[in-house]
């Protein structure tokens, strides 16, 4: 059966580079109707889990926004022909769309990062964005499972919302 | 002299760079593989206990750190003085050939297929697996599912892809489940599949590239491997054979206690790999390979039926024993198809929920040696520790470090070959450096210290002139 992927990715050992690995700790100790990824960095083999996906939301730091602050945005894929070292999320999409012919909708949930010094946990600034990260990606996987349970499709973006 | 240097070398772990020494006419007089990295594992481990070992060693790599954790326990084993579990061997087997796998379709399909299905002239910029995908979305799809697959059996059985704590001194530290080792049957059939397309598809692919069959490190050497005693493909636990360039066996049944009788290691001057030699032959006649290639010419046959099929047809075209360095990629082919069955018949053996797999003892050896093939090779670890387990000293003998002369050797033959009157186009550089990725060097696992490492440190001014230069030789 197909399902959303939720994807946290970062270093768990390098403070709140690890937000997104441990916010999809907790949407799957919360036994998300979801497959639940935590990996260090994004490789092309997850793009054969995309490929089969029904929906994917990727939880990461950002430090391009506001320490403690959590974005959301759609994601599209992208075209793209390098190395695969350091891939994107939009990059690992654009793979999935080329290997399964298939595109699913895609969210990117970001958290402002404070500090990324080595450390094993996330700063005070950031810890409650943890929490706020999981409730938005349990919530959207909430939402793509009741459409799906009604019109048996894929669950496109525009109906899935953040809140 | 000019000299020409590709830096870094692409498409391989780790990182390197080439020297192409041209002569007075312009000629290539010579051209060399220079490792530029160092790890040191051997002196940061001194002082540890050894049963860290087995966990410390698997971060020497993140691509192939279950061969070090198996090669690791298996040293340590010898320490405590047991013999483990029949099923935590056929346990650590699984995890080694699932390894095997997943890294030889990392080499093939992400870092030499973008050569192979484009060609070695294509764009460089289309040269990756997004240049694959674009051409021939299935041959990259069924690599990444292939890596996937192994990967996954990894994280089934030791609990993580990478760096899984599970293999430890003594045996592994948790029985497999009924429900885990169903789920890992089910991934084969897929694997299987996949595989077989692959066969299909390379088979006909790699008979085009008639040139690099004869120029890319295709010279008589030795070569080295295990088997499992009776001639048949090993990764685990066996024998160590040495077969020559006709094929005859030149030494059978070698104990690793007895390795450096035969594994001898030199440092080179110009580069952070040691290289390693066959020590009864001498330096440079000793000259082996280790890895697919290799372990191909010591068996007979794999010991699987579709794997020996398609070694039959490896062998068909290209004779035997395989001496061009091309053929590691058919010679991969080859092994992921034999890992794939031999997973599936360690599973179904009836003992193989069996939840003693791991026997429990101090330390009752003050030296411990393992040895295993890893995806690159043959290797091996060789631990001292004190009365209380402390390590006091190290020696690993990495693959990559055995394949080291034979990699100096093929770079030098193809830059011979494909550089021309001294012009550097950039089909005949990339081909250079496709020789070294045929052997999928791991040049992470691959630099640890044996004494004084060569350095050689240049001052230069903001104009880029050298104001001043010290060399520390070996």
């Amino acid at each position: 059966m197909k399902l959303p992927v939720v994807i946290g990715f970062g270093n768990p050992l390098r403070g709140d580079d690890g937000i997104g690995w441990r916010a999809a700790e907790l949407v799957e100790a919360r036994r998300a109707d979801a497959e639940v990824i935590a990996c260090h960095q994004l490789t092309p083999e997850l793009a054969d889990r995309l490929g089969d996906a029904t929906l994917a939301i990727f939880l990461d730091a950002s430090i391009a926004q506001e320490p403690g602050t959590v974005r959301v945005e759609p994601l599209a894929p992208v075209e793209y022909r390098g190395g695969s070292h350091h891939l994107t999320p939009a990059q690992l999409l654009g793979l999935a769309e080329r290997l399964k012919r298939r595109v699913c909708p895609a969210a990117l949930i970001t958290a402002g990062a404070f500090s990324m010094d080595v450390s094993e946990r996330t700063s005070g600034v950031c810890e409650p964005c943890v929490t706020q990260m999981a409730d938005i990606a349990m919530n959207m996987v909430k939402q793509a499972t009741n459409l799906r349970m009604r019109s048996r499709t894929c669950a496109p973006l525009s109906s899935v919302s953040a809140i | 002299m000019p000299i020409h240097t590709i830096n870094p070398v692409t498409r391989i772990e780790g990182h390197a760079k080439i020297t192409i020494h041209l002569d007075d006419r312009g000629e290539v007089r010579d051209a060399r593989f220079h490792v530029t990295q160092f790890r040191g594992f051997e002196k940061l481990c001194e002082g540890r206990p050894f049963s860290e070992m087995a966990s410390l060693m698997a971060r020497i790599c993140g691509i192939c750190p279950v061969s070090h954790l198996i090669a690791s326990s298996k040293a340590c084993d010898a320490i405590l003085a047991v013999t483990i579990p029949p099923n935590a061997a056929r346990l650590r087997r699984i995890l080694n050939l699932a390894q095997v796998l997943q890294s030889h379709a990392l080499s093939l399909f992400y870092l030499s297929s973008p050569d192979l299905v484009l060609g070695m002239d294509a764009p460089p910029d289309a040269r990756n697996l997004f240049g694959v995908a674009g051409d021939s979305p299935e041959v990259a799809h069924d690599g990444v599912r292939l890596r996937q697959i192994g990967q996954q059996i990894i994280e089934l059985l030791g609990g993580k892809r990478i760096h899984p704590a599970w293999v430890v001194p003594g045996g592994v530290s948790a029985p497999l489940t009924e429900a885990k080792r169903d789920q890992v049957l089910a991934l084969l059939p897929d694997g299987m599949a996949a595989l077989e397309r692959s066969a299909e598809r390379f088979r006909g692919l790699l008979r085009c590239f008639p040139e690099e069959v004869e120029n890319f490190a295709n010279f008589p050497s030795l070569f080295a491997g295990l088997t499992d005693g009776r001639g048949k493909l090993e990764f685990y636990d066996g024998p160590l054979r040495i077969v020559d360039a006709e094929g005859a066996v030149l030494a059978d049944h070698l104990r690793p206690e007895d390795y450096r009788n035969y594994f001898c290691e030199l440092n080179e001057p110009d580069s952070f790999l040691k290289s390693a030699y066959y020590g009864p032959l001498g330096y440079p006649n000793g000259i082996y390979r280790v890895g697919p290639l290799a372990r191909l010419n010591v068996v007979t046959a794999c010991g699987t039926p579709r794997a020996d099929h398609e070694l039959g047809a490896l062998r068909a075209f290209a004779g035997s024993p395989l001496l061009s360095s091309f053929h590691y990629h058919h010679a991969r082919l080859v092994e992921m198809i034999h890992s794939i069955e031999r997973i599936e018949e360690l599973l179904r053996h009836p003992d193989i929920l069996d939840t003693h797999v791991r026997a429990i003892a101090a330390p009752n050896c003050e030296e411990g040696i393992g040895i295993a093939e890893a995806p690159r090779g043959t290797l091996l670890h060789h631990y001292k520790v004190d009365r209380n387990g402390l390590m006091k000293w190290a020696n690993l003998i990495i693959a990559t470090g055995q394949n080291n002369l034979a990699m100096n050797q093929g770079v030098s033959q193809a830059a011979k070959y494909f550089v021309r009157h001294g012009e550097l186009t950039d089909g005949a550089l990339n081909r250079i450096e496709a020789v070294i990725r045929s052997f999928d060097p791991c040049l992470s696992c691959s630099t640890h210290a044996i004494g004084a490492m060569p350095l050689d440190v240049e001052l230069r001014g903001a104009g880029g002139e050298l104001l001043d230069r010290k060399r520390r030789p070996l």
